[in-house]
């Protein structure tokens, strides 16, 4: 992966180096300890992006949990080992959207859920501002399209440029470079909206 | 982030998402920070994105998995290679299929019979074929279960006969070559019966004999007499 994209204050990472190259070499070759080796690298980092991915810890976690079945299954075939790390990413994108795919089919009333999620928080008296900010950034997350949503977490979770989050999701750079544009603007958008309908909840709970 | 209905100019937009300098080109970094001069909309909600992509990051991390997926130790447990399985499952049947080809090289066949080197050679063969057998066998049988189809395999080659030179041999089903023979002072009374691996028959003086139905490397296949 090119590090020159980076901040060039930060320094260069694990993924760079010819040790880890042959780790997922090791683990190419069936050797259970190098996998979890990478298992160990990168467990909070999938674990978080899948979490983001589809706003839920819980499932986020068994989401990390197949992905890393998945990736022990692959990996015997995959070509490319210095682009490990988008490949990992792909198969984690990939079954965060399978099972956004499948949780719209079978619970179509998830979002009238996610909502009255929303309205119960606002209805929380005084929670800190920290955890409050958090919640709502989380929430506009989760209103934008998933396929945006992924490339806005691969660029600042991942900490991808656009052109390994093209190599990830098997897309053009000029494709990715739409997709995270209207990415941030969904979620600016739902971000100010949240944030708007929170102060006006405030308004109406202090008002006597 | 407080003006929802702030539109950025039509264009711009994807100029404006991108975090790392490299995403741009010179020219394309030159002209948005031209553009970033003249217009206070785009300007914001450049600020906006730049803040936007801070706040996701420093959301809390989510507490990992402990450990390796269950499934997948159980996965590599199963898709260990297959020798390697027997090894740790039936040590002693493995060896005694390694035997009969080591035999071979540990001791040169000119310093035995004719009818040792010959058996010798037949035994090395039948191993070979043995191991193969079971390496190949397919997924859905758990290791004992694919021995104890190779074995089967083996038996249905293997007759057995009493004979009035007071011998009872094992023979190859194809070659009818000798596999081994086992001799008695008395003759022996019934035709062989083989049930479960074991060679059942009865000699003239009432005695129940017992043989192993599993070929043994080097030594007769004698297990037991009443």
């Amino acid at each position: 992966m090119s590090q020159s994209a980076r901040d060039p204050t930060v320094a260069p990472v694990l993924t760079d180096t010819v040790w880890f190259v042959e780790v997922v070499r090791d683990a190419q070759a069936g050797n259970l300890s190098a996998f979890d080796t990478l298992f160990q690298y990168y467990n909070a980092r999938i674990c978080t992006y899948l979490a983001r991915m589809i706003d839920n810890d819980e499932e986020g976690r068994d989401l990390a949990q197949e992905t890393f079945i998945k990736v022990w299954r692959a990996l015997p075939g995959m070509n490319d080992v210095p682009q490990f790390e988008t490949w990992l990413y792909r198969i984690a994108t990939n079954t965060a959207i399978d099972h956004l795919r499948r949780r719209k089919f079978r619970w179509p009333l998830s979002k009238n859920h996610e909502a009255d999620d929303t309205s119960q928080f606002l209805r929380i008296a005084g929670p800190e501002k920290q955890i409050e900010e958090a919640e709502l950034i989380k929430m506009a997350l989760a209103q934008v399209s998933p396929h945006y949503r992924a490339c806005l977490l691969l660029q600042y979770v991942a900490g991808f440029t656009q052109r390994e989050i093209a190599q990830s999701l098997n897309l053009s750079e000029k494709s990715i470079s739409i997709y995270v544009g209207r990415g941030c603007e969904q979620f600016r958008q739902a971000y100010e909206r949240l944030e708007n309908g929170q102060d006006a909840t405030r308004k109406r709970r202090s008002t006597p | 982030m407080k003006n929802p209905m702030l539109m950025p100019c039509a264009g711009w937009v994807e100029k404006l998402a991108v975090k790392y300098p490299d995403d741009l080109s010179f020219a394309d970094r030159v002209a948005l920070n031209e553009h970033l001069a003249s217009c206070p909309a785009c300007d914001t909600i450049h600020s906006a994105y730049q803040a936007m992509g801070g706040c996701i990051c420093n959301l809390p991390p989510v507490e990992p998995l402990s450990r390796l997926p269950y499934e997948l130790l159980q996965c590599e447990k199963r898709s260990a290679p297959r020798v390697e399985q027997l090894e740790t499952t039936a040590p002693g049947i493995l060896l005694w299929l390694k035997s009969l080809s080591e035999i071979m090289l540990v001791r040169p066949l000119r310093q035995l019979t004719p009818v040792k080197s010959g058996l010798l050679q037949q035994a090395a063969k039948m191993g070979t074929t043995i191991l193969s057998f079971v390496h190949s066998c397919t997924h859905g049988l758990n290791v004992l279960e694919r021995i104890h189809a190779a074995l089967t395999h083996l038996h249905q080659r293997v007759i057995y006969v009493s004979s009035d030179d007071h011998h009872f041999y094992a023979l190859r089903n194809d070659t009818s070559s000798i596999l081994w023979k086992y001799k008695k002072s008395d003759v022996f009374f019934s035709s062989p019966t083989v049930k479960n691996g074991v060679a059942y028959l009865t000699s003239f003086n009432a005695q129940m004999f017992l043989f192993s139905a599993q070929w043994r490397a080097g030594g007769d296949s004698f297990l037991w007499k009443e």
